[in-house]
């Protein structure tokens, strides 16, 4: 059940949203916070198992052993609570690495595999990598007595919660257990939380129903169809994959934050205009941002403390090395190792050229470096294979066709470009350079007329791309 | 205004817009699935829609439409799309030729077609080009009835509806699937032209598809003809690998009579630069020239069959 998808939109989340409110008010204000959350717990295993039942095991298995380890953890002292901290790691480390990485190293190095030796044929459960990170960061959280360890029954609705389950945004347990008692509807602010959760769903639909699948659409002509790329070309169907996966990711974002706010519950925000930004630095700090907390709080930062002094250099290590453990995060391909690393270095570089006041680029320039790296890097993220990449990124330098236009003459006359999609590309555009992000939009939200109308508009337009043959799957579904 | 009446306001005016999307949907009914079709005729005037062209047009008419009223169908690529079935008396028989079709995407057209559809004729062309991949194109392989009910090309469809009942455009494809190529000119015999490297390739995937949608058409109950469709000689003189790729095809597909276009007996036509617009294509004549050869050819064919009309 896609959050853009009928069943999504017209039964699941309405009847959500509807049963725990109810029960919210039936159940009288001592039962009914409780028998709201509930329902939500219900819901988000309903949730997931929607997509393969035979996955809810793993999210099963992963919420009790996890918890059970904090609680332990809870309970103990010393070197015990540290073991226990480290048993922990080892165990979802291990998780992520069965199911997404074995077959990986083993295939990258076929000379250590014995001849008859088959690889086993695992298929990841469905956000893994999310859900797994999201018990890390509760178990060091626990360890390091951030929070005291929360009981099953919370640990289960904070772990499973259907609007990030999939593909977040990475939640940490201080900022959403303490809610437990807001679901079904924060008291006195019930329908504000519910009128800013539509508006922001109709954004997030938006995003991705019209903006990124339109992107979608050139971005895989591109990629499928067109052949002897010109400069001018190759920087245009870069460029659309590019505004593909932000308008995907962060209307998936949004939609997920809509879908908890409806609920009586926020969520940490994700995206902050990250196309704006005029340094790889503040890039990270504007895209996936709960991945950029994690990767700061829960692996920079303990790699920094194994050097003996915080160094420069230390620090830019560390950058690195944390940068190439998140690239892989992404998936296990040699592809996003080298995305998280060339990242890596663009932010050890940056931070470099910050503390040693090198030179001020104009802020124009800056911008024009920035995402001129964001967009090389996610032609990396997108290719199939290292050689692919190079190929690809080979094309972006005026080397021997610049301004050629074949393939986007041949991309218009196959009707992709034409009629109803040159305006929401146009769009994208004017919203990823210069608009206000949704999280803003969202936090000046006021319940007037002319929201109304926008809302509606964008609902209604969304509906209409819907029921059209263009959509895409969410591009992070498949980490 | 607080946060309740605005989401009253708002949920109540999407519900409302949503509704009269669907009346209009129902009212114009663009793909007939929604009323009875039975003795309406569906048009579109829509050549390049957004994401599609006429594939999602003839898929959506294959679920009620066409079994409604045809009881023949011509599966072919381009090169047949513009044969007028109108002029193949005593049947009803829709086009189904899809512009740069393979053998795969007609295969999803017929499988849209319902188990009581009952058919006494399908005439299948046998071009190398329908069997040479099963790329789907446009999304074909995506589409749902959703289409109809207010979606990109449904509005296309509609206000190509309205225009053209508005004598404001003509379309360009006719109630029997048939159509018009925009701007086609006529061949000239010194022009050249490249079939490229694997254009007598053969898909294998494809090659299944043709087995498998023939197989369905029998199932309906049609009885299969086959048809070689013409091609300009003072180009594509040399036929011997054309005959060679139509026999591989032919011996991979249930048998079936076959009326064969570049045989001897029409190189007349063949050979007559007024009735083609490139080497593969006839023009509206001699599309209209092909289609009344068809019929006669059909009928001797038929004529003393119980498939006699």
């Amino acid at each position: 059940m896609l959050f853009n998808s009928f069943p999504y939109i017209f039964c699941f989340l309405p009847l959500v949203v509807v049963l725990t409110s109810l029960v919210r008010k039936i159940a009288g204000l001592k039962a009914g916070p409780r028998a709201a959350q509930a329902i939500v717990l219900l819901a988000s295993l309903f949730f997931y198992t929607w997509w393969k039942p035979i996955h809810l095991p793993y999210l099963l298995g992963s919420i009790l052993v996890n918890w059970f380890i904090a609680r332990c953890i809870d309970a103990s002292t010393g070197r015990r609570r540290k073991r226990l901290l480290q048993l922990g790691l080892v165990l979802n480390i291990g998780f992520l690495c069965v199911f997404k990485y074995v077959n990986f190293f083993l295939g990258s190095f076929p000379h250590l595999i014995p001849p008859r030796f088959l690889l086993p044929d695992f298929e990841f459960p469905l956000g893994i990598s999310f859900f797994t990170i999201t018990q890390i960061m509760y178990l060091v959280d626990c360890y390091e007595s951030l929070l005291p360890a929360s009981t099953l029954f919370d640990h289960a609705t904070f772990v499973s919660f259907f609007p990030y389950v999939i593909s977040g945004p990475i939640a940490r347990a201080k900022r959403i257990l303490h809610q437990t008692g807001d679901f079904g509807g924060k008291d006195g602010q019930r329908s504000e939380f519910l009128a800013r959760g539509v508006y922001l769903f109709s954004i997030g639909l938006f995003k991705k129903v019209v903006i990124a699948d339109a992107f979608a659409q050139v971005a895989a002509y591109g990629l499928n169809s067109a052949v002897d790329l010109s400069t001018v070309e190759a920087w245009v169907f870069s460029i659309a994959y590019t505004l593909q996966i932000y308008f995907d990711f962060s209307g998936y974002t949004d939609l997920a934050i809509a879908s908890a706010l409806m609920l009586g519950i926020e969520i940490p925000r994700n995206f902050d205009a990250p196309y704006r930004s005029k340094s790889i630095i503040e890039f990270w700090q504007r895209w996936h941002i709960s991945l950029t907390n994690f990767i700061t709080t829960y692996l920079y930062t303990p790699i920094l403390r194994m050097f003996p002094r915080a160094t420069l250099t230390a620090a830019s290590i560390a950058t690195i090395l944390a940068m190439t453990v998140a690239g892989l995060w992404h998936g296990p391909s040699w592809t996003f190792v080298c995305y998280g690393l060339m990242h890596g270095i663009g932010l050890a570089f940056n931070q470099v050229w910050k503390k040693k006041k090198i030179w001020k680029l104009p802020a124009a320039l800056s911008w024009f470096v920035t995402f001129s790296f964001v967009n090389i890097a996610f032609i990396i993220f997108h290719s199939r294979t290292l050689a692919d990449a190079a190929s690809r990124i080979g094309r972006l330098f005026p080397l021997h066709n610049i301004f050629g236009i074949a393939n986007l003459t041949a991309m218009s006359e196959r009707g992709i470009i034409f009629h109803f999609v040159a305006l929401p590309l146009l769009i994208g555009v004017v919203v990823a350079f210069l608009g206000k992000s949704s999280e803003e939009l969202s936090r000046e939200f006021k319940p007037t007329l002319a929201n109304s109308a926008a809302v509606v508009a964008l609902t209604l337009i969304a509906w209409i791309f819907m029921n059209s043959t263009m959509g895409t799957p969410f591009v992070y579904f498949a980490f | 205004m607080n946060s309740r009446r605005w989401l009253l306001i708002t949920l109540l005016s999407i519900a409302a817009l949503v509704g009269v999307n669907l009346l209009l949907s129902y009212e114009l009914d663009v793909y007939g699935i929604m009323r009875d079709p039975r003795g309406r005729k569906l048009a579109t005037s829509s050549f390049y829609l957004p994401m599609t062209d006429d594939r999602v047009f003839k898929y959506m008419l294959n679920q009620r439409y066409v079994p409604s009223n045809f009881d023949g169908v011509l599966i072919g690529s381009s090169s047949s799309g513009n044969w007028d079935t109108d002029l193949i008396h005593g049947f009803h028989i829709y086009n189904e030729s899809l512009v740069g079709g393979s053998a795969s995407e007609e295969k999803i057209l017929v499988d849209q077609l319902p188990q009581t559809a009952h058919f006494r004729i399908a005439i299948c062309a046998l071009s190398p080009f329908i069997v040479s991949k099963h790329d789907l194109k446009h999304g074909l392989g995506q589409l749902t009835r959703r289409e109809a009910f207010g979606s990109l090309n449904s509005f296309g469809e509609e206000t190509a509806k309205v225009l053209a009942d508005l004598r404001h455009q003509q379309n360009t494809f006719f109630p029997n699937g048939s159509r018009v190529f925009p701007n086609e000119g006529t061949i000239k015999r010194d022009d050249h032209e490249e079939l490229g490297t694997h254009y007598f390739d053969i898909d294998m995937q494809a090659m299944a598809d043709y087995r498998s949608l023939i197989r369905t058409l029998q199932a309906h109950g049609a009885e299969i003809i086959y048809v070689a469709p013409p091609i300009y000689l003072p180009i594509h003189g040399d036929l011997t690998q054309f005959d060679r790729s139509l026999e591989r095809i032919q011996t991979q597909l249930p048998p079936g009579p076959l009326i064969n276009f570049t045989d001897p007996e029409y190189t007349a036509f063949n050979t007559d630069s007024s009735n083609f617009s490139d080497g593969l294509h006839v023009n509206s004549q001699g599309a209209t020239k092909i289609s009344k050869i068809l019929n006669e050819k059909l009928h001797l064919l038929l004529g003393g069959s119980e498939f006699s009309p």
